[in-house]
């Protein structure tokens, strides 16, 4: 019986001291505009249609951030993340420790939460949780992703009085990337750098046009005339995510 | 001078001997009683939709600090020529406000309308502007700017009143002396303990008051694209009525950020031309009895507001994206919309606060 427990006890320390070593990863998220680095307001961007572009804020909530080995298994990084682009002093902590060194074929993470996540509101998380610094409005729960600004259109001349507010949430538009590696995980400080190209979200499969009073703003209300713009928003994100340099 | 000393030494034991023989209240404190802290009083949220109390250990609450605080709330001594407090201004029976458009001090009127101080202890910054960071700082600031006083002359005044020489002691123990961060602590714990959260709407919270059909649509025009008002003023589930950030809700024309007539948030930080034209988002609650509104009062009713909201946005260059159709001035409610939109924030008055005994005038 003795000698049993002590085998025991020397294969789990067999196990522990085979396993791989832990390294810490920075998950850093760049937002581009057609290739360069995205300015915000009071700088502008110009869109694929010649629509002159002030963007004011830029953020998202991510879940389920995971690292995804050959054989499908995976190294969870984190269950929630928020990332903004504008208030940087906000954006949230990209620094996972412990995750096992390695080859992994691709990083998958959610913009928006799972319905478990986004069931829970503010009162009854902590306060240092990632989803207190996103917004939540009662009936969408969490605002998955917030992007705002104002618009010039082309052709016009009334100054930059087209407004955009894009806020996606609820359950259903919660979606998966998945972006293909190989993505190596060394000993030491390892920086995972991921593109998101906003130009994309608005020019991707599902385009929009923000000239269109429906296609300048919505709030992921499903009854409204503009859902659809959400929708869309949901679908190109996947399009929008790169592995950076 | 030995001799002064001595008497007040003398003073000050008959006095502690006199308190002590009193049934109920806080021992005074002595010279060698260096941990006297006065009567703890705790404020509690009042109920689970509410944002915790923060961590006020930096001023904790006391009954005599309150006490304190409501008396030099109200008593002019801290003015120059003794003839304003800030009740003038802070009316508890208008929600601590002043129902004029623009605030009044000695020298006629200010640039701003007075907003309330109710449920302040979750507000942050503060004034209009966002100028102040604690509410301890914006007393300080308030009874500089708003009252045109200085702490020193507070300090002079004040001494020489004996009564508030012992309320001081009672509410702050040792040394005793009065400082102008003792004023600022004692306004501050009255001013936290100011929560209103007995309104219609709070009730319907809790099943002991349900909205007419009228004051349901509106809160579904509030909080639904309809009305978009939800956007600036919420606190997600929480039901303080404000996000606590500065937006620029299209109300002053400009064709460039120095054409502000009131330059708000960057009149605190002016190097930031981005947040020209912004406001701090006000709290609902209350609104009957805080009219005019708006930072320059410049609506005395709510239809007029509304109206506003619906029908003549304004273009600038930090308008805030969330005023939607403002090309067009605009949503565009009909009557019977803008009638249920004022029904809902009418659900937000709270009687039993601004007839509250204990934010009353206590000289009266
Ligand atoms: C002359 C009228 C007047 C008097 C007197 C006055 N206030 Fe005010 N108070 C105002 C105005 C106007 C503002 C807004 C100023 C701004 O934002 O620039 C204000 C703002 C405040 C605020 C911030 C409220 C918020 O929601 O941001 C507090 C707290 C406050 N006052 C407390 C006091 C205290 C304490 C006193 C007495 C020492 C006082 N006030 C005296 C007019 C007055
Ligand atoms: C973009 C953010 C935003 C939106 C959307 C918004 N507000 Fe406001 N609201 C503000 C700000 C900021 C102020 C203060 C503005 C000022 O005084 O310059 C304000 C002030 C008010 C006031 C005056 C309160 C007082 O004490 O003076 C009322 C009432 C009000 N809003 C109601 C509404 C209603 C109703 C809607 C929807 C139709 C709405 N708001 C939409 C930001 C917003």
């Amino acid at each position: 019986m003795k000698f049993i427990n002590i085998c025991v006890v020397v294969m789990l320390l067999m196990v522990s001291s085979c396993a791989k070593k832990d390294t810490t990863v920075n998950l850093k998220f760049d937002a581009t505009y057609r290739n360069a680095t995205l300015a915000f307001s009071p700088n502008t961007v110009t869109d694929d249609s010649a629509n002159v572009v002030k963007y004011e804020e830029l953020n998202f909530l991510l879940s389920n951030i995971e690292l995804v080995r050959e054989d499908n298994s995976v190294a969870k990084l984190a269950d929630v993340s928020y990332v903004d682009f504008v208030n940087t002093e906000n954006s949230g902590a990209s620094l996972f420790s412990d995750v096992p060194v390695g080859t992994y074929k691709a990083l998958r993470f959610s913009i928006g939460l799972d319905s478990a996540q986004n069931e829970q509101d503010p009162s009854e998380i902590g306060d240092s949780d990632p989803r207190q610094k996103a917004q939540y409005w009662g009936w969408m729960k969490y605002v998955f992703m917030r992007i705002e600004g104002k618009a010039q259109l082309a052709n016009t001349s009334g100054g930059f009085n087209q407004l955009l507010v894009f806020h996606t949430g609820t359950d259903v538009l919660y979606r998966t990337i998945t972006l293909n590696g190989p993505i190596v995980i060394n000993e030491g400080d390892n920086t995972l750098q991921v593109n998101f190209e906003l130009n994309k979200i608005f020019f991707g499969a599902k385009p929009l046009d923000i000239k269109l009073n429906d296609e300048s703003f919505t709030h992921s209300e499903s009854t409204s005339a503009s859902y659809h713009t959400a929708v869309n928003i949901s679908d190109n994100l996947q399009q929008a995510f790169s592995i950076g340099q | 001078m030995n001799i002064r000393i001595v008497a007040s030494f003398l003073l000050l034991g008959a006095m502690l001997s006199f308190s002590q023989c009193k049934p109920e209240g806080p021992d005074e404190p002595t010279e060698t009683d260096a941990d006297y802290i006065g009567t703890p009083y705790t404020l509690t949220k009042p109920g689970a939709k509410w944002r915790n109390i923060p961590d006020m250990s930096a001023n904790p609450m006391t009954v005599e600090g309150i006490r304190l605080g409501r008396m030099l709330f109200f008593d002019p001594v801290l003015s120059n020529d003794s003839s304003i407090s800030c009740s003038t201004c802070h009316e508890p029976q208008h929600a601590f406000t002043d129902n004029k458009v623009l605030s009044t001090n000695i020298f006629g009127p200010t640039k701003r309308n007075t907003p309330s101080i109710q449920n302040s202890v979750w507000m942050k910054p503060l004034f209009w502007d966002g100028r102040q960071n604690t509410i301890e700082e914006t007393c300080t600031d308030a009874l500089l700017h708003e009252q045109n006083f200085n702490a020193s002359m507070a300090i002079t005044k004040l001494s020489k009143r004996p009564e508030y020489v012992a309320l001081f002691k009672k509410a702050f123990g040792r040394p005793g002396d009065i400082t102008d961060v003792k004023i600022e602590k004692a306004l501050s714990q009255f001013i936290r303990t100011a929560l209103s959260s007995k309104s219609k709407f709070d009730l319907s919270q809790y099943g002991q008051y349900t909205l007419t059909a009228s004051e349901a649509n509106g809160f579904a025009i509030f909080s639904s694209e309809r009305g978009d008002c939800f956007h600036c003023h919420t606190d997600g589930p929480y039901l303080t009525f404000t996000d606590n950030k500065f937006h620029n809700n299209a109300l002053q024309e400009a064709s460039s950020v120095y054409n502000f007539k009131d330059k708000g948030m960057g009149e605190a930080t002016p190097l930031d031309t981005n947040v020209y034209g912004k406001f701090k988002t006000p709290t609902l609650r209350n609104l009957a009895y805080t009219a005019p509104y708006f930072h320059d009062g410049r609506y005395a009713t709510l239809e007029q507001l509304v109206n506003f909201y619906s029908d003549s946005l304004r273009l600038s260059p930090t308008v805030d994206p969330l005023m939607k159709k403002l090309n067009i001035g605009g949503l565009h409610l009909n009557t019977q919309e803008k009638a249920d939109l004022i029904a809902f924030l009418n659900t937000l008055n709270d009687e039993s606060f601004v007839s509250d005994t204990s934010f009353t005038n206590p000289f009266k």
